[in-house]
């Protein structure tokens, strides 16, 4: 049994089979076989060992030809490793002895292979087992062929390992199949993350290595709670699982009936809490959650898994879908966030930056190619006639960029009043604070928009510089540091003094250690991910504005963010002494 | 590891070479051995102290991790053993391949 520890970045427990996708996205689907298909599988072993073998010599041919017999005796010692008894020998016993499918027992067989290799002092032979995987990969293409299925077509629910999962994979993906992701690399606001909070399920990212540690079909064990992943696990630590397990799904039953509460505090401060949505239907958890409506639609998930971009219809079909199941509650729809480097199969793409995340992203994407920004907004504008739609724009960073935003709004709104198409003519339009240079001059912005929305994920990001996907920088990288605090305060500040809403979305808001802060600075809107609106309300219902009031003003004196970390902890405990941290 | 050691063999043929080729038994002078030994029809036995491999798996012979200096002994069990036992040891004893 090995536990590995991770980033948690999303929470509950699963147990279930491994599906393995490695850098080549490579899967072992099934484990065993019936005792009548042994034979066949011995078969189909030998026929991919032979193709990969006769493969393994043209290459070597080839690249003894292009570079020197150097480069191509490396595939020779493919070709022998693809012949090699003890390989054979040991698939063979595998699928005879324990009816594994070749692809699993092949697994199998080199996984043991290599760890021997690895085991051993000499660099030179612990290197070989990069040569044993490879191999690996080619047997289990021949074997795998074209059924490179899409992991829509997985016939039981598994837990997906991998070494990162991207915008494509995961479209594709059937949630009833998926009980977990664990994976090698990724942060706190990964796509990996994003797409478990979105799918309610428990992950683990930040792991580093360790798919070589295990097969498909294995059985794991994913805490997304604690960050935890633990292969092979023992039957007491399974039988642990399996109560906690239990428990968690005792307390989502209690959530449930909490549901109706409304989110106030003590001393009678109605707060509002809206969910954030990336799919049409995650509406639906929403309203489970009894959200006020939803306070962040991510809309990128309209463009990603695609060639061609979203046509308007497209759009407004799914803001419509959104209102039909929210009724009269706001929806706040947030435009394209989204850099060119992630779905590069656009028609729009931008040649390579070497800093995406500084460079023609999100709303500067969108302000470089009118069409595509303006499909978006006639789309929002026209979904505005059925219900409460309010647009917003992301990673402002000037007063400029907001009137050029409102610009193109206006003549969007000219070119469908021309054609007779209704729309919200008061439509809210807001921006999103997460750059510093806005929060900066959000007192010059608040004069221009109806609304802020203080992201802060990317907010910390941009004011720590400090990559949020990065595993190395966990610790630099926190909404307590005392910069991001004071950036908040001012932003809520100049919002006030205008008297326009604020709201707050990201991680931060959705984290009960910061509910009494946020409160306390002025805030009383939250934009939360539905899994985690009963907690949030919980400690709402727990607190006084007093209170939190006295915290937000203690927490902004404090100098470090362990300090403003330690202090929230401290407080949190006064009014829900078993809260987790 | 396995070990095709055959006692009921014909004649048994033995020997022992150090290793001196600077990078140890590596790929190139391993190949070279396998590709050999799989040649004759005799089992071919590769023993470092009380480990012994298969002679005929590349893999066998990797997990060995020969390097310089070590001693290894080849045990050749078959009909046409006594031709195959002085080229297989031949290779071991190669101080230097053109890598």
């Amino acid at each position: 049994m090995e536990i590995l520890r991770g980033i948690p970045v999303s929470h509950g427990i699963a147990l279930g089979s491994a599906l393995v996708l490695d850098a080549e996205g490579f899967r072992i689907p099934q484990q065993r076989v019936p005792e009548e298909r042994v034979e066949d599988e011995i078969h189909r072993f030998r026929a991919a060992l032979a193709a990969s073998a006769d493969d393994a010599r043209a290459t070597q041919r080839e690249m003894t030809e292009k570079l020197g017999s150097q480069y191509g005796a490396i595939f020779a010692a493919h070709a022998f490793l693809l012949e090699d008894p003890s390989l054979i020998g040991e698939v063979d016993k595998l699928i005879r002895s324990e009816r594994f499918t070749a692809e699993y027992a092949v697994s199998k067989a080199i996984q043991k292979f290599a760890q021997v290799l690895q085991g051993l002092s000499d660099q030179f032979f612990t290197h070989r087992s990069a040569d044993l995987f490879d191999v690996e990969k080619r047997i289990l293409f021949h074997l795998l062929g074209d059924r490179h299925e899409a992991l829509k077509n997985l016939a039981e629910p598994v837990v997906i390992l991998a070494v990162d999962l991207s915008p494509s994979e995961t479209a594709s993906l059937n949630a009833a199949k998926v009980y977990a992701f664990a994976t090698e690399h990724g942060g706190r606001a990964s796509h990996t993350a994003i797409i478990a909070n979105a799918m309610e399920i428990p992950a683990v990212v930040g792991l580093g290595r360790f798919l070589t540690e295990v097969a498909g079909g294995d059985l794991v064990i994913v805490d997304g709670t604690q960050g935890l992943l633990i292969l092979d696990p023992d039957p007491p630590t399974i039988e642990k699982y399996l109560a906690l397990q239990n428990r968690q799904q005792e307390e989502a039953t209690r959530w449930a009936d909490d549901r109706d509460l409304p989110a106030e505090t003590a001393d009678g401060l109605r707060i509002t809490i809206f969910g954030n949505i990336e799919f049409p239907s995650e509406a639906q958890h929403c309203l489970d959650r009894a959200a006020d409506g939803v306070g962040l639609y991510r809309t990128e998930f309209l463009y990603v898994g695609r060639k061609t971009d979203p046509t308007e219809d497209e759009h407004f079909e799914a803001y419509t879908e959104v209102l039909r199941k929210l009724g009269n509650q706001p929806v706040v729809i947030r435009t394209l966030d989204v850099g060119a480097d992630k779905f590069g199969a656009l028609p729009w793409t931008v040649p390579e930056e070497k800093n995406p995340y500084l460079g023609m992203r999100s709303i500067r994407l969108c302000l470089r190619n009118w069409p595509l920004f303006k499909t978006q907004l006639r789309a929002i504008l026209r979904a505005s006639a059925f219900g409460d739609i309010r647009v917003m724009f992301p990673m402002v960073s000037t007063l400029q960029e907001i009137r050029e935003c409102k610009f193109l709004l206006a003549e969007v709104k000219e070119d469908l009043q021309e054609d007779g198409i209704a729309f919200n003519k008061e439509l809210p339009v807001g921006t999103m604070i997460e750059v510093p240079s806005a929060a900066l001059v959000s007192d010059t912005l608040a004069r221009e928009v109806d609304f802020f929305s203080i992201g802060t994920n990317d907010l910390v990001q941009y004011t720590l510089a400090a990559d949020r996907g990065n595993e190395n920088l966990a610790n630099l990288y926190t909404p307590s540091d005392p910069a991001v605090l004071r950036l908040i305060k001012q932003v809520v500040d100049a919002a006030d003094k205008q008297e326009i809403e604020v709201s707050v979305c990201g991680e931060m808001s959705g984290d009960p250690l910061y509910t009494m802060l946020l409160m306390g600075m002025g805030l009383r809107q939250f934009s939360v991910t539905p899994q985690n609106i009963p907690e949030v309300k919980k400690i709402i219902r727990l607190s006084t504005l007093t209170d939190s009031q006295r915290v937000a003003s203690e927490a902004l004196r404090l100098e470090t963010a362990r300090d403003v970390t330690n202090y929230l902890r401290e407080q949190n405990r006064r009014i829900l002494p078993e809260a987790v941290d | 590891m396995g070990d095709p050691h055959r006692t009921d063999a014909a004649v048994l043929h033995r020997g022992t070479v150090i290793i001196v080729n600077p990078n140890g038994l590596h790929m190139r002078p391993a190949m070279e051995f396998v590709r050999i030994a799989q040649q004759f029809a005799a089992t071919v036995t590769v023993k470092r102290g009380s480990d012994a491999v298969n002679g005929k798996s590349l893999i066998e012979l990797m997990m060995l991790a020969a390097e310089p200096g070590t001693e290894l002994t080849v045990e050749v069990a078959g009909d046409d053993a006594g031709s195959a036992l002085p080229e297989l040891i031949a290779v071991l004893a190669t101080p230097s391949y053109d890598d």
